[in-house]
């Protein structure tokens, strides 16, 4: 037994060797999840998993890892994934520090950080799980393999980079008391004490742009700022905030100019750095770790003048011009107080950073905007006190609405001085301070004051006012025209002593800087309220070069202003009082002249021909053609006379006016009106006739004998004229007072219109020609110029103010109750439609009132204008009228009156007034209505009116047979219309008088 | 060395008072050895223990609105219409059944979410995880609701990272991973009514939980992540945890960094594992029965495969968030 047991010692040895082995094995897939020290650590440590202790264990679920760190990727990933801990986006969607990389020459990895087998950065070269001695914090030490204070980890290997300046560097470790909120957002750390650290700027995850920055340092969209460095070293100009570290900074995201003569490696090494689209940003001239050694962080040694002319090439023309103050004003110092000697031509007026103002504005007193840099010199207290621009001045800090330039020919300005083509005028627009003359090398050595070739303008303005035109090119126009200077007046000088060849054509009548008047005028100007009336006074004016073409006493009224829609229509401009355009201005000369072109769609002026001016040129801005087109802007009705026969090329082409132009030369308005020197109101240019009114007179100068209108004569009788309305008959007054009185009291005019007897319109005035005729508007129901052909007029046209067509709506605008006629036995259209008046007129064509009224020249002795033959078997004008239809032989001889026997001379009650109830005209021998006179047939019927028995109506527009309350009686009568008059005795002298033995008695 | 020479010494001291028995010592061991080295070499794999898979399609194109940035979950609705959780992206993008890009929804409301499922109605439930709240859509994209969490008793703000619908109990389930529990919301009463877990390894306590998903009895079958098993937790039984399924380790049946959990059409339990990119399949005692293997019975490698999904057809969509894909498998021969 015993050697039994020797002999199997070994094996027992064995067994008892395997025997925990096989346990541990064993139990295994059974194990309880009690703390167990191995397996906390193998939960990173995989390779101290038991399994991996031994090469017999089988099958496992993977392969021995070769790595012996555990801070690989994937090892991280598997809790940092969301399960336990999130860093999705902030570790593997974003920018992150390099990693399955070597690092390059320039990093140093120090002991204690590993890389992997092949020398590459991993996670673990960074991190560990494990904590750090001393290191507590989670936000500097947990995970980490040290605790990263102050961003101590970057340092170790990207050595070098926190010397600062001097060395090159981005200062580090400097205070920063407001440290931007933007920064800490994005995920920069600010170190102790708010200090500037690697992790201000960079973090090594989470990250979305190039060099894990914080902030994108490309801009974000279009933009290319340099939006990092911005954070900090703001852009934004601030002229209100003195604290804001760096205000009028260099600009940023603007494209490289293409004067720029970059090296291809700056002094550092790098090449040129460019933003999206050959954009400057700050990287361009700084490199934030590998700028020249004591040097602001530049790419380049290159220091003063030098730097700033690698870019700007062209601006080395500014030497020896007015504007090096280094040379001309070598004492004078910029806002931080150096003298321009020292800071050279550049800095003397502008500092990379901190400017004062726009441009990086190196002297004080700038405002925000582009003039403001300007004036900080150009002012009374300023270097350039003898350059002022005075009152009147070109305008700038205005948006040029309505002058179109060529596409970025001059440069505008934003309110912050940058460029902008939507922008606002400056000086800058039109002066390039860095360039004395724009076409030569010229500098202005030795010369005080400059001209319109140089004085720094951009463009030169001679000899082609290449300047002006730029922006004003439509003024251009008046190049060989009589207002081209050049051409009238060679040798005259503007009220700065310029000739045209200092001042160029432009300059001879504005400029640009201490003009004399508004619209920037050069020339001495007559006193006077209206800007651009005193402004064309300043020639057009006796004594003055344009004394030959002044516009008389009787010219086209200034001043005005015209109606709303008038003005809205006409396609004229209209000025203010200050020479301002405006839609609510009023008529000037330049409503219808432009002065800068002589004919209208023309380009140029006719040049040296000296030829007189027409209806076509003139400076007119529409031509005064056959379609009368300049007056018809304003004047629309008035040139519907075109081609009717008030337009002499009709009636009367050979016909000269008092200027002696036939209406070809004058064109159609100016036949009968002169704009300028007329002769009288309406700016009346033909004879005129006789007439109480002003306008009876000027119709009279054609309508009569040997004269144009000599077919046209107005008859005797005729309506009245030259009367007021209040002074007609009561019964007329009072008819007349729906046309009247309201409008009198609403201060309106009347409809139709009245004149004073000057000829001017008066809501008091009389009526005369022009109350029923409109002397330019041959058909009132056509809105249409006339057929060029001369015919014969009826009552719907004629030049009437309203047609009278068919219910003589003219006449019954005053006559309103004896519109009542119309439909009834008395309207000719209803009873006789063929009839023909005096006139040979059939009521269709003269209307219903004129059927039987003749307003001009009436052919029947002139009782009631009647337009008829006068009746026979009576002596009494009133009843003549009735005969003339109610005869044997007239129209209307079914209504005769057989039996008249009433006694005729009756002396009426007193109360037989106009006015009064049951009033009942009597007459006297002439037909006129008088107190006490004779009774005829006026004095029962009113042969205007059908019935009074219901309110006054027009007819039924067909015959009928009357009764005691119609039949044109004046009276409601049921009964017996005696008693209107006879009352109750009426019945007693009814009978008595209408006895068969009384009548026969008084026959 | 040490410890050889202490048990000589003591071997010196017994011999001279009584001789060891060694042949009953003898018999004791080998009858060890019989018991054991057969449980020791059933460790291996054996022909039946590998589950073959074949890639059907691939969900998450390398460009436009079709690329998955770390995708989290996925699910499909009844039409077919395959729903995955963009989450790195705050989005859903729905794809067709043959993964062609349809439309997304969810990005004015979503805030680094990272689980989701769809109750019986196809309504969607998205744990949003960083606001820690759940989001309702319609399969539509159109939100319906937005379910506010509590805090937990330490005033630590919810951080849902998953959730499942029991439909029959009108119960939502909600793994607040951060605080190491899971929350149960009443659908009806719209309240949680119960939490349990919480941070530790014994029974009842969890230590980071991720995934979970339901039996058709309501079974939880949670995956807790650093405890490296899957619990159970019955709701008849006032939601006590009863068993686990699987333990710490590399070899079969055994879990690394277990994540995402479901249930195939035969009842079995998937268990994806995302650092060793290896699925398994247990029966619902906990037994192990395959991994999911290529056609040559090859242990199929994933890319740190997460959430699991399988369909009515009885596919399996694993989400391989890392590859930024879902990959699709017909799954058995």
């Amino acid at each position: 037994m015993r050697r039994v047991t020797r002999r199997f010692r070994p094996v027992f040895i064995l067994l008892l060797m395997l025997l925990p082995l096989m346990a541990t094995d064993t139990l295994a897939g059974t194990e309880q999840l009690t703390r167990n020290s191995s397996r906390e650590c193998s939960m990173c440590h995989i390779r101290w998993v038991d399994e991996f202790k031994t090469e017999s264990t089988p099958d496992l679920l993977v392969d021995y890892p070769r790595t012996r760190q555990v801070a690989e990727e994937m090892m991280c990933y598997s809790c940092h994934d969301g399960s336990v801990s999130d860093s999705r986006w902030k570790v593997w969607e974003t920018s992150r520090h390099k990693t399955g990389e070597k690092p390059s020459d320039k990093i140093t990895v120090p002991e204690g950080y590993p890389l992997d087998s092949n020398g590459n950065i991993q996670c673990y070269t960074c991190h560990s799980a494990h904590g750090v001695e001393g290191g507590t914090d989670m936000a500097t030490a947990i995970f980490l393999r040290e605790p990263n204070i102050n961003s101590s980890m970057c340092r170790k290997c990207h050595r070098g980079k926190d010397k600062g300046p001097d060395e090159g560097s981005h200062p580090v470790d400097v205070e920063f008391p407001d440290f931007p909120e933007k920064i800490l957002q994005a995920g920069g750390k600010a170190g102790s004490n708010n200090t500037v650290i690697c992790e201000s700027c960079h973090t090594p995850h989470g990250s979305t742009a190039e060099h894990f920055l914080v902030v994108p340092n490309e801009g974000e969209g279009s933009l290319t700022h340099s939006m990092l460095c911005e954070t900090c070293h703001t852009v934004s100009p601030d002229i209100n905030s003195e604290n804001v570290l760096r205000r009028f900074s260099h600009p940023v995201a603007v494209k490289l100019p293409e004067e720029a003569e970059l090296p291809v490696k700056w002094d550092n090494g790098e090449k040129p750095y460019l933003g999206k689209g050959n954009t400057v940003n700050c990287r361009t001239c700084h490199s934030p770790h590998n700028g020249t050694r004591r040097n602001h962080l530049l790419t380049t040694r290159k220091k003063g003048d030098e730097l700033c002319l690698t870019c700007h090439t062209s601006k080395r023309k500014i030497y020896n011009t007015r504007h090096d103050i280094a040379r001309e004003l070598p004492d004078s110092r910029n806002a931080d107080g150096d003298r321009a000697a020292e800071k050279g031509t550049c800095k003397s007026c502008h500092f990379m950073h901190k400017g004062y103002g726009p441009k990086m504005w190196a002297r004080k007193g700038a405002d925000a905007t582009m003039e403001g840099t300007c004036l900080s010199c150009h002012a009374e207290n300023g270097l350039a006190k003898d350059k002022l621009t005075g009152k009147y001045s070109h305008p700038v800090g205005t948006v040029p609405r309505r002058i179109k330039q060529e596409e970025a020919a001059l440069p505008l300005f934003d309110d912050k001085g940058k460029r902008d083509p939507g922008g606002k005028i400056s000086c800058a627009s039109c002066h390039d301070p860095h360039r004395w003359s724009p076409d030569s090398d010229d500098r202005g050595k030795g010369t005080r004051d400059g001209d319109a070739n140089n004085s720094f303008l951009r463009k030169a303005s001679t000899p082609d006012g290449k300047l002006c035109k730029t922006c004003h090119a439509g003024k251009w126009s008046i190049l060989g025209s009589k207002h081209d200077m050049g051409l009238m007046e060679p040798h005259s000088k503007n009220s700065r002593g310029q000739t045209i060849e200092e001042s160029g054509v432009c300059g001879a009548c504005h400029t640009p800087h201490n003009a004399e008047a508004e619209k920037l005028w050069a020339r001495s100007t007559k006193r006077g309220e209206d800007t651009i009336e005193r402004l064309c006074a300043s020639c057009h004016a006796k004594g003055r070069e344009a004394e030959g073409k002044t516009t008389g006493e009787s010219s086209h009224p200034l001043g005005v202003k015209p109606g709303r829609r008038v003005a809205e229509k006409s396609g004229l401009p209209y000025f203010t009082g200050n020479g301002e355009r405006s839609a609510n201005g009023n008529v000037t000369c330049a409503t219808c002249h432009d002065v800068h072109r002589w004919q209208a769609g023309v380009e140029k002026g006719p040049g040296k021909r000296k030829i007189e001016g027409d209806r076509f040129n003139s400076f007119l801005r529409k031509p005064n053609d056959d379609a009368a087109t300049l007056c018809a802007a304003c004047h629309q009705e008035n040139a519907l006379v075109v081609g009717t026969e008030h337009d002499m090329n009709v009636t009367s082409a050979r016909t000269k006016n008092l200027n002696g132009e036939t209406v070809k030369q004058s064109g159609v308005c100016g036949a009968c009106h002169a704009v300028h020197n007329a002769f009288g109101s309406l700016l009346w240019v033909r004879g005129v006739g006789s007439g109480e009114n002003r306008n009876e007179a000027l119709c009279k100068g054609c309508h009569a004998r040997r004269k144009a209108g000599s077919k046209k004569i107005v008859g005797d009788p005729s309506h009245p004229m030259n009367k007021a309305v209040s002074d007609a008959r009561p019964t007329l007054r009072r008819e007349t007072s729906v046309f009247y009185e309201h409008t009198r009291k609403d201060g309106m005019e009347t409809e139709l219109p009245l004149f004073n007897p000057d000829g001017k319109r008066s809501k008091d005035g009389d009526i005369t020609c022009p109350t029923c005729h409109n002397v330019h508007h041959w058909d009132p129901d056509q809105w249409e110029k006339g057929n060029n052909q001369n015919i014969e007029g009826d009552g719907g046209n004629s030049f009437l103010r309203k047609s009278n067509l068919p219910d003589s709506g003219l006449c019954a605008t005053c006559h309103t109750r004896k519109r009542y006629v119309v439909g009834t036995d008395h309207d000719m259209s209803v009873v006789a439609p063929q009839q023909k008046n005096s006139l040979g007129q059939t009521v269709a064509q003269s209307g219903v009132c004129s059927a039987c009224h003749e307003p001009h020249g009436s052919t029947a002795g002139g009782y009631l204008l009647w337009a008829r033959e006068m009746g026979q078997g009576s002596d009494l004008p009133q009843e003549q009228v009735c005969l003339s239809c109610h005869s044997r032989a007239g129209i209307a001889d079914n209504k005769v009156v057989t039996e008249f026997d009433h006694p005729r001379n009756v002396t009426i009650t007193e109360q037989n007034h106009p006015g009064q109830n049951f009033y009942a005209p009597v007459y006297n021998e002439k037909g006129r209505k008088v107190d006490a006179g004779l009774l005829s047939c006026p004095t029962c019927h009113n042969p205007h009116i059908w019935s009074v028995a219901t309110k006054p109506s027009p007819g039924k527009g067909k015959p009928l047979e009357g009764d005691s309350r119609s039949s044109f009686l004046r009276f409601r009568s049921k009964n017996n219309i005696c008693r209107n008059c006879h009352g109750l005795d009426s019945l007693v002298r009814y009978k008595y008088f209408h006895t068969s033995r009384v009548r026969k008695a008084r026959q | 060395m040490s410890a050889a020479h202490t048990v000589r010494c003591r071997g010196s001291s017994r011999r001279n008072r009584r001789k060891p028995d060694y042949q009953k010592l003898l018999s004791i061991l080998l009858l060890l050895a019989a018991v054991v080295l057969p449980l020791r070499h059933s460790l291996a794999f054996t022909d039946n223990e590998f589950l073959p898979i074949s890639l059907i399609a691939t969900l998450g194109g390398k460009t436009g609105e079709s690329r998955l940035r770390q995708p989290s979950a996925v699910l499909t609705s009844k039409d077919g219409k395959v729903f995955v959780l963009d989450g790195a992206v705050n989005r859903v993008a729905v794809f067709s059944p043959r993964g062609k890009f349809l439309y997304d929804f969810g990005a004015n409301h979503l805030n680094m979410p990272l689980g989701m499922t769809m109750d019986s109605k196809e309504r969607i439930y998205i744990a949003d995880t960083r606001k820690g709240r759940i989001q309702l859509f319609t399969s539509r994209g159109k939100h319906l609701e937005q379910i506010d969490l509590p805090k937990s008793g330490k005033g630590i703000p919810t951080e849902p990272v998953d959730l499942a619908v029991d439909d029959r109990r009108k119960l939502l389930y909600i793994v607040d991973n951060r605080n190491h529990r899971v929350l149960i919301y009443d659908l009806q009463k719209k309240s949680v009514i119960k939490t349990v877990g919480k941070m530790g390894m014994e029974d009842g306590e969890l230590r980071w939980p991720f995934s979970l998903v339901l039996d058709e009895e309501g079974v939880v079958y949670l995956v807790d992540v650093i405890n490296t098993t899957i619990r159970t937790i019955h709701p008849d039984h006032d939601w006590a945890f009863e068993y686990n399924i699987g333990s710490w380790g590399v070899q079969k049946g055994e879990f690394f960094r277990p994540k995402g959990v479901a249930i195939d059409s035969g009842g079995n339990l998937l268990v994806s594992d995302s650092y060793l990119g290896v699925i398994q399949m247990f029966d619902r005692s906990g037994r192990f029965m395959a991994v999911l293997s290529d056609a040559d019975k090859k242990i199929h490698r994933f890319t740190t495969p997460a959430r699991l999904f399988v369909d009515r057809e009885n596919r399996l969509y694993v989400v391989e968030m890392f590859a930024n894909r879902i990959s699709v498998f017909r799954m058995g021969r």
